[in-house]
């Protein structure tokens, strides 16, 4: 009786100092935001960039998109670094962190970013979901989340809810209707057999494909998906070429291109056929004879291509490889697309500062929506162009046709301010 | 540990020495956010999602001898019990908890009465199979679901009154979650079944054979972890503001079985420290080097598990105990064998598969 009377009152005692302590506390009430005259993360000499990516996990092989751009930056800054608008040279200083492609990963160092090392502006956060699951942070705290690696045509689509968010690349569904008006050129009754990847990113291009097929002759006739983890495609194509389809929409990375492009000639299936930006690489996995066969394919390029022969004399490839040679950290290869978009992106980024009129990120944002530019390493015929009602700065392709085993410039489509948001 | 008079056995000894502990604990987790920028609060939020899911899996290995690799599961059955119902209608943050917690307890119990005609690493089987499946599924149903876009959560605001900035009104949701969670396991894993669970979990046929019934035994054990670990799934949801199949697959389960082997198995409270280990050390090690920063976290883990074989809670308790009784460290008791966690699940799986055969 006595020992629980005594325990009792310790521990009415010890909740009572808790609570006295916590009412304490509480009444300190919130924080005071710190809101200073500048805009953090830039000073006369110097501008500071955050970038959250997938280091490590299955996506890591999307590194080299950061570290080409370090390259990229670390050649500016040698050269002394960038003029922006206000007449200051700044250098770049760019702090990537890894992320997994987990979306909370990514909130977590977007905050880091913004709030310990207080850089200036987010810079090409890679993915839909990490960049969906920072944009509200982003938004309320009105940092620029620009260069954006995403596919998504919802994403930043409405500059009056998200002001500070923009992505870069087509989105996946502008893409689709690239194709699709291509084919309708050729075939106004065409019938379209779709294989994608079951996952956004292919249902965001079948998103697009269906819109652009509606109103039009033609018809989607077969859609099959695939998971990255599977082995092969090969039923899949097979079930597709049952369908009499005469357009083929090849939505792979080159692995399962090479396999369904295997399977179409050993089924004697002749569509014409459509690869994606991130496919193009397949033909390194032909055989010349393969080639031979199924010349007169399309595939839809952004970038130049050092990797292709007749590139090497190219002087922003020349430029390009001489900048990952000697800025390049050497654990990357120069000729992945990743590192090459890398560099788009961060090419891209160079020309928003030197855009940048005042240093403040609401000048930023003027410069990101006015871009009317192109960037060395981008496809030629293509430009980089917002206004304040269209959020989107890539909308275009270059239509290449696979000619004696080489993708040859065919077409410039530009669906400037036309994405189907 | 009688005729002794060490500073250990006498904490232990009165009581009332541990509420002035817990007080103040409490006392420090309410003050802290208002010490600490924002982004720190953001990870000692996280700190305490994965206390709660950690405490889940560590005391269903540690108390009644289950070891699961799918506690994802039930994780990603809160984040998208936020999620979902959110999308579709505003509900207060304890309606949507209460409804977490009772669709993964149901869930849980589920799962766990298949698993009671196996044993050991084939039980284990099924909830990795548990773990794998989970985000296919997510993406089936993208209907509901979202499919691999996720669905985001809309951010919580703090009510005014409370004069809170929102993360740290998010904190203090956490914390009483956590509080709820935290009282469930220790009644469970301390109270009334807590002899039953370990005569169970030590040899489960003189268990059975003195009557106890072993399988609703570890029914209502998985359920209810099951159920703790689907409330850290409604923080998270809340937290982050955004699910995907990708932060809920079996990344998840596995980082939560190694923060329960790093906390110790038998650790409740310890479970903190497998907490903070996920969130620190993965922190720390990506900043020596982004691209090598997992292998230096696995590195860690495997530093932890051969150096601290009974989690960091032993080791440390040990050393308190070294320190404060010098004479238990030259001679250790032979009633209190030490806990090792990482070899304690391996024995655990691999002696009943030994029965089973």
């Amino acid at each position: 009786m006595g020992i629980t009377g005594q325990r009792n009152r310790t521990r009415v005692g010890a909740i009572g100092a808790a609570l006295v302590l916590t009412l304490g506390l509480a009444g300190c009430g919130a924080r005071d935001e710190a809101n200073g005259a500048n805009d953090p993360g830039i000073t006369d000499t110097e501008v500071v960039l955050g970038q959250s990516i997938p280091f490590s996990g299955n996506l890591s092989i999307f590194a080299p998109n950061s570290k080409a751009a370090q390259a990229v930056f670390k050649r500016v800054n040698a050269e002394g670094g960038v003029a922006m608008g206000d007449g200051v040279t700044r250098k770049i200083r760019l702090i990537a962190l890894d992320d997994g492609y987990d979306p909370s990963r990514t909130l977590a160092n977007a905050k880091k970013l913004v709030e310990r090392d207080e850089v200036f502006s987010l810079y090409a956060i890679f993915g839909t979901p990490s960049n969906n699951a920072i944009v509200n942070y982003t938004t309320s705290k009105k940092i620029p989340q620009l260069v954006s690696v995403i596919g998504s045509s919802t994403f930043g689509a409405d500059p009056e809810t998200t002001p500070y968010a923009m992505g870069i690349n087509a989105p996946y569904a502008t893409e689709a209707a690239i194709y699709a008006k291509r084919a309708e050129k050729s075939n106004p009754t065409a019938k379209i057999a779709v294989l994608y990847q079951g996952d956004d990113q292919g249902e965001d291009f079948l998103k697009g494909l269906d819109a652009a097929v509606e109103g039009t002759g033609m018809k989607i006739v077969a859609k099959q998906s695939f998971a990255p983890t599977d082995t092969t495609v090969e039923s899949q194509v097979v079930n597709l070429a049952s369908s009499g389809a005469d357009v083929f929409l090849n939505l792979t990375t080159p692995k399962f291109g090479a396999q369904a492009i295997k399977t179409m000639i050993a089924s004697d299936w002749k569509p014409e056929m459509y690869l994606p930006a991130f496919g193009v690489a397949v033909i390194q996995l032909l055989t010349p004879a393969e080639l031979q066969t199924v010349s007169g394919i399309h595939a839809g390029l952004v970038t130049r291509d050092p990797g292709q022969e007749g590139w090497a004399t190219d002087p922003a490839v020349v430029d390009y490889l001489k900048t990952m040679k000697e800025y390049g950290d050497g654990s990357f290869d120069p000729l992945d697309r990743t590192a090459i978009f890398g560099a788009v992106s961060a090419q891209t980024m160079i020309e928003i500062l030197k855009g940048t009129k005042k240093p403040t990120r609401a000048a930023m944002m003027d410069a990101a929506r006015s871009m009317d530019f192109t960037v060395p390493m981008l496809a030629d015929g293509l430009a980089l162009h917002t206004s304040a009602d269209d959020p989107f700065a890539l909308e275009g392709l270059v239509i290449n046709t696979l000619v004696d085993g080489r993708w040859t410039p065919d077409e410039v489509v530009d669906f400037d301010g036309k994405t189907n948001r | 540990m009688s005729q002794n008079s060490g500073l250990l056995a006498r904490v232990t000894a009165r009581g009332s020495y541990r509420y002035v502990t817990v007080a103040l604990a409490m006392a420090v987790f309410f003050a802290l956010p208002h010490l600490i920028a924002p982004f720190q609060v953001f990870q000692l939020t996280q700190v305490l999602i994965y206390f709660l899911a950690v405490l889940a899996v560590s005391y269903l290995a540690g108390y009644s001898g289950q070891v699961s690799l799918g506690h994802s599961v039930f994780f990603a059955i809160g984040a998208y019990t936020v999620a979902i119902t959110s999308d579709r209608m505003a509900m207060p943050v304890v309606v949507t908890a209460v409804l977490a917690f009772v669709i993964a307890a149901v869930i849980g119990a589920v799962t766990a009465v298949p698993a009671l005609f196996m044993t050991g690493s084939y039980r284990v089987m099924v909830t990795l199979a548990l773990a794998v499946v989970t985000p296919m599924i997510l993406v089936r149903f993208a209907g509901i679901t979202g499919g691999s876009q996720g669905l985001p959560v809309p951010p919580q605001q703090a009510p005014p009154w409370t004069g809170l900035a929102d993360d740290q009104y998010v904190y203090y949701l956490a914390l009483a979650i956590v509080a709820v969670g935290l009282f469930l396991i220790r009644n469970l894993a301390l109270g009334r079944l807590k002899r039953g669970q370990i005569a169970v979990k030590e040899n489960e046929i003189v268990a059975r054979s003195l009557g106890i019934d072993s399988a609703r035994l570890k029914v209502v054990a998985f359920s209810a972890s099951a159920a703790v670990a689907s409330l850290a799934g409604v923080v998270y949801a809340y937290l982050v503001g955004y699910v995907t199949p990708s932060g809920v697959g079996l990344l998840l389960a596995v980082y939560l079985l190694v923060g329960a082997c790093v906390a110790g198995l038998k650790a409740i409270h310890g479970a903190l420290f497998g907490a903070a280990f996920l969130v620190y050390v993965p922190e720390y090690t990506s900043g020596l080097d982004p691209s090598l920063g997992a292998v230096f976290f696995g590195g860690t883990v495997i530093a932890v598990a051969l150096l601290m074989p009974d989690g960091v809670t032993g080791w440390i308790l040990s050393r308190l105990k070294a320190w404060s009784d010098p004479s238990s460290a030259r001679a250790p008791d032979p009633h209190r064998p030490r806990e090792q966690a990482l070899t304690r699940v391996i024995d655990t799986t691999s002696a009943s598969a030994e029965k089973s055969i």
